[in-house]
């Protein structure tokens, strides 16, 4: 810690507050009144012990004593649903231990990744940029698979890092940190989540790293990703075509199996599918006529798919070795490469691994000793 | 519940308790020693090792109730006041570690903010912690340190010492082989010396 990382005026006018002088202060530290006037002065640094203390007398916060930190703060994606807000401490502190991983990444660190020029949220944009994406993806089929996104967010250098958060007790379905030093974007990927839920969240996290700085109100970016990522996975004309579909038909229970199956052949969810539906529809000065109903069905439509988990692991729960080596070859993660590399290189413990992952201890403890094993 | 007099308190990092609390369950029990020495957990940590593990591991145990009950037994009482220096210890420490570069979890930070706000020892072999607890000053030993306290304390024989060590091993879990062995070898041919 040096001089310059202290906030020495914070400490004085603390003092001359409390009618304290350097003497006063020396004497309830039990330090010398010169060391005291050091520190005042700028020209030493309290240890962090006696920092402690000395915050604890003058009844200042640790905010108000440390200068910001050299490097930007990492930047967590905003998220606006009830159930999977990342819990921003958390998330942050991951960020900064992210930090310390980057250097072990095999990226190229001169070149930033591409982004969208000044985007809107706007309709017009939203679907000419959705159809742009769609076309560098190179999709064939109606349905984009989670292969085709994956390979999109290595284009764009997206570190992505799967992990195991849990499906009840899940805290984020995916979680997006960008580190500002580096230009490095974190995208977390819990496996276990319904697929439809899962590739939305990619695709989600993907936009907010090509929109990256370019909103400044956060609740607009996050309304950009969550338009764009529908946008782009119920293409506008096959949105048409479900809507006339819906529109024509005279049952309720035809209508709502229109979206159902579409949402099974898209392997989509059919909230999403209908949200877009929707909208196309106000665009065009209709409106769905089954959404309601959509939402109330969705558990049961979520029931007819196992967890994405399930799907790469033939048993569950997999070894730490099983889940690195899947890990790697379906998803192309550097993270366990870079994260093992950075183990080796500075004898870190297993809470290094739990603090970069935000696992618990014990999958700390499987996956640290698979990647000294790396 | 924790007394207050001069007992010696040891605060467990939940690596530490995962190595040390099958074997010697249960763990948060023991009281050893004069003045007595024990052992407790603080809510974080308990929480950390109740989620469900999601991998494979030789720790599922963690999260079975007498387990969880065990770590609830000593958490320390304190009041509004000492959780809010708690908290501020947290946030120095935090501060402190992301200034020094040091990666130390969320949950270990506020095992070196209840220690260092109510003078308790830590056992870890966290070497995050470790460096960070140089910084403040914290006493810190690690799981070998304690084991050896154990058995010099009348707090466990050199067999079930021997029974701890034996399970670490069959785990991979040895923490810094070299220096953990080259301790324990020595323990043993101390007490098999008596």
């Amino acid at each position: 810690m040096t001089a310059k990382t202290i906030k020495t005026d914070a400490i004085r006018e603390r003092m001359s507050e409390r009618g304290m002088n350097a003497s006063d202060v020396a004497a309830n530290l039990g330090v010398s009144r010169t060391i005291v006037s050091e520190w005042l002065k700028g020209k030493k640094v309290p240890r962090p012990r006696m920092l402690f203390e000395l915050g604890r007398l003058l009844g200042l916060k640790a905010s108000d004593l440390f200068m910001a930190p050299s490097t930007s703060e990492p930047i967590i994606a905003f998220r606006k649903r009830g159930n999977c807000k990342p819990d921003q401490g958390v998330a942050l502190e991951m960020g900064y231990v992210l930090e310390r991983i980057v250097d072990y990444l095999p990226f190229n660190k001169y070149q930033s990744p591409p982004r969208l020029i000044n985007p809107k949220n706007t309709p017009e944009y939203i679907e000419n940029v959705a159809g742009e994406i769609r076309k560098s993806m190179n999709v064939a089929a109606l349905e984009i698979g989670v292969e085709d996104l994956i390979a999109q967010c290595q284009q764009l250098k997206i570190v992505l890092v799967p992990v195991l958060w849990g499906e009840k007790s899940v805290k984020y379905n995916a979680l997006s940190i960008y580190l500002p030093d580096s230009g490095t974007n974190w995208v977390f990927l819990n496996l276990d989540v319904k697929p439809m839920d899962f590739k939305f969240w990619i695709l989600h996290e993907m936009i907010h790293a090509l929109v990256r700085g370019a909103f400044a109100d956060t609740v607009e970016e996050e309304r950009f990703c969550d338009e764009l990522s529908a946008a782009i996975l119920v293409p506008l004309e096959f949105a048409e075509i479900l809507l006339q579909k819906t529109l024509a038909a005279e049952k309720k229970g035809t209508k709502f199996e229109a979206i159902l199956s579409a949402a099974r052949s898209l392997v989509v969810s059919p909230i999403s599918l209908a949200k877009r539906v929707d909208s196309v529809a106000k665009a065009r000065g209709k409106e769905l006529p089954c959404g309601e109903a959509v939402f109330s069905e969705n558990t049961t439509f979520n029931k007819e798919f196992g967890l994405v988990s399930e799907k790469y692991f033939d048993s569950l729960p997999p070894s730490a070795d099983e889940f690195i080596r899947v890990s790697e070859r379906e998803f192309g993660t550097p993270a366990f490469a870079a994260l093992a590399a950075y183990l080796k290189a500075t004898g870190s413990s297993e809470g290094a691994v739990a603090a970069a992952l935000g696992i618990s201890p014990v999958d700390a403890k499987a996956m640290y000793r698979a990647l000294l094993r790396e | 519940m924790l007394s207050s007099g001069n007992e010696r308190v040891f605060i467990l990092d939940s690596n530490a308790y995962l190595r040390l609390a099958d074997v010697l369950h249960p763990l948060l029990d023991l009281t050893f020693g004069d003045p007595p020495a024990k052992l407790i957990t603080i809510p974080e940590v308990n929480e950390e090792l109740s989620r469900s593990h999601r991998l494979r591991s030789h720790f599922a145990w963690a999260n079975q109730g007498d387990f969880i009950a065990d770590r609830k037994k000593n958490y320390p009482k304190i009041d509004r006041k000492t959780h809010g220096d708690v908290i501020s210890a947290w946030e120095y420490l935090s501060g402190t570690a992301r200034s020094e570069g040091l990666i130390v979890s969320p949950t270990d930070k506020y095992v070196l903010a209840y220690a260092l706000v109510l003078g308790y020892k830590v056992v870890s072999d966290d070497r995050g912690m470790r460096q960070l607890a140089e910084l403040y000053q914290i006493p810190m030993i690690g799981v070998i340190d304690f084991l050896i306290f154990l058995y010099d304390e009348g707090g466990a024989s050199i067999e079930t010492i021997q029974e701890v060590v034996d399970v670490m091993e069959r785990r991979d879990d040895i923490p810094d082989p070299k220096t953990f062995f080259s301790k324990f070898g020595k323990l043993c041919q101390r007490a098999a010396s008596l």
